[in-house]
């Protein structure tokens, strides 16, 4: 008995064009390759032929797969893409690897440019 | 019925929405109203102020109001922008239908899930966008804000979406505009926000923050995933537009941002219920798309890690 298997190559511009564009169509793709089981996904997903794609429309795709089943199963799948097709996936598994925390109240406060009453109290006690 | 007559200034381009939105009445307005948009004295109008007036319109009637459209002596653009075909009213036309291929898209109304793709495209294809880093951006930038209409708003009315073509100006404008519960009350939604006190401005300034989103988990959801969302798209766009040489303008409650690439300017306005959403895009973009987009991954990832 052996444990090789044919590889499996999914082909995305086939069915879903070469535009790749907001949410919804990135659920679709998630959708149509990877309902199943994870043993019944595809080894490689082949964006060869499409022109763009968003970070949301991919992060649809693969972030979504790493929130449900881990990071590590999703970093194993082969991606193959060119230009700024490349440059997205890149990102969203750059995010994968790393997620974005959710930011705290601090540092909400810091981006809405408030000073957190600890500091102030530190600083007029300073 | 309560009769509201509002009139807007007589120029309306991208850059005049405050003075747009003071000349409104204040939403949400009641259903036992009627509201009346003098265009009698309208010399000009461009695509976003036009989206205004229309999601102002359809907003009301859904409340249970009527909503009327004065005309100019000539209303051949309004028309021709299917102005009154969104609101439900019907006037005579007495000119030819030019075809729109290359100078505008009417107004149309776009619902969230296939439309984002649908409505990319169509303005891109419809408007013949020659150069191919300025089609990115278009693409680009409709795909994100169309798909955040659908996630956020939460509106009784489908968001009114359109775009204009200025051959001498050489850029495009688009618009999408709902008439939902905004940001500030879409951050509100969510547990993490709500001990903050947000100001609409605030809410503004964490739609534009990279890796803040509004939407709490939510288990089962199909759309939005039920995995929660990145919360950096909208920053995407607002950084690509700016390297690219664009524009964008930003409305929800009694806070507007206008980002060009010469700096930023927060404004308050009368309030709108919902959000406004304009961007320009030239035609011969200043960066490349590829480039554009890189270095706006690259101020996220460092914003992140601030």
């Amino acid at each position: 008995m052996s444990n090789d298997h044919a590889m499996r190559v999914v082909h995305v511009l086939e069915e879903f064009g070469p535009f790749l564009l907001g949410r919804p169509i990135g659920a679709r793709i998630r959708e149509r390759f990877f309902a199943g089981s994870e043993s019944e996904w595809p080894d490689e997903i082949d964006f060869t032929g499409v022109k763009q794609a968003t970070e949301s429309c991919l992060d649809e795709v693969f972030g979504v797969l790493a929130r449900r089943v881990g990071a590590a199963r999703v970093l194993k799948l082969r991606t193959v893409a060119t230009g700024e097709v490349r440059d997205a996936l890149d990102y969203v598994f750059g995010l994968i690897r790393e997620p974005p925390g959710v930011p705290s109240k601090a540092d909400i406060e810091r981006i809405l440019g408030r000073r957190s009453q600890g500091k102030r109290r530190r600083r007029a006690a300073g | 019925m309560v009769d509201i007559l509002c009139k807007p200034p007589s120029t309306l381009r991208f850059g005049s929405l405050p003075g747009l939105l003071a000349s409104l009445p204040k939403s949400p307005l009641s259903g036992n109203s009627k509201v009346t948009v003098d265009l009698k004295s309208l010399r000009w109008i461009e695509a976003l102020p036009l989206a205004v007036l229309a999601a102002l319109v359809r907003a009301h009637q859904a409340n249970g109001g009527t909503g009327f459209i004065q005309v100019p002596p000539r209303y051949e653009f309004l028309q021709r922008m299917n102005l009154f075909k969104v609101i439900g009213s019907k006037l005579p036309e007495k000119f030819r239908r030019e075809p729109e291929e290359g100078r505008f898209v009417p107004l149309r109304e776009v619902r969230p899930g296939q439309e984002v793709q649908e409505a990319a495209m169509e303005i891109v294809n419809t408007l013949k966008v020659d150069d191919e880093d300025s089609a990115m951006v278009l693409r680009h930038c409709v795909g994100e804000l169309v798909d955040n209409v659908g996630v956020h708003a939460m509106a009784k009315t489908p968001a009114i979406i359109c775009a204009q073509h200025f051959p001498n100006a050489k850029r495009t404008q688009v618009a999408i505009v709902d008439a939902g519960i905004g940001f500030r009350k879409s951050f509100q939604a969510s547990a993490v926000y709500q001990s903050l006190g947000l100001s609409d401005r605030d809410a503004l300034k964490l739609g534009v923050a990279p890796y803040v989103t509004s939407k709490p988990i939510v288990s089962g959801d199909p759309y939005a995933s039920g995995y929660g969302r990145l919360g950096v798209g909208l920053f995407i766009v607002s950084e690509i537009l700016l390297r690219v040489g664009g524009k964008l303008l930003l409305a929800s409650g009694e806070a507007t941002l206008r980002r060009t690439p010469a700096g930023q300017r927060w404004r308050v306005v009368s309030p709108w219920q919902g959000a406004v959403v304009g961007f320009e895009v030239p035609d011969s973009p200043l960066m490349s798309y590829r480039d554009a987009t890189a270095e706006a991954r690259r101020l996220a990832k460092e914003r992140r890690n601030v």
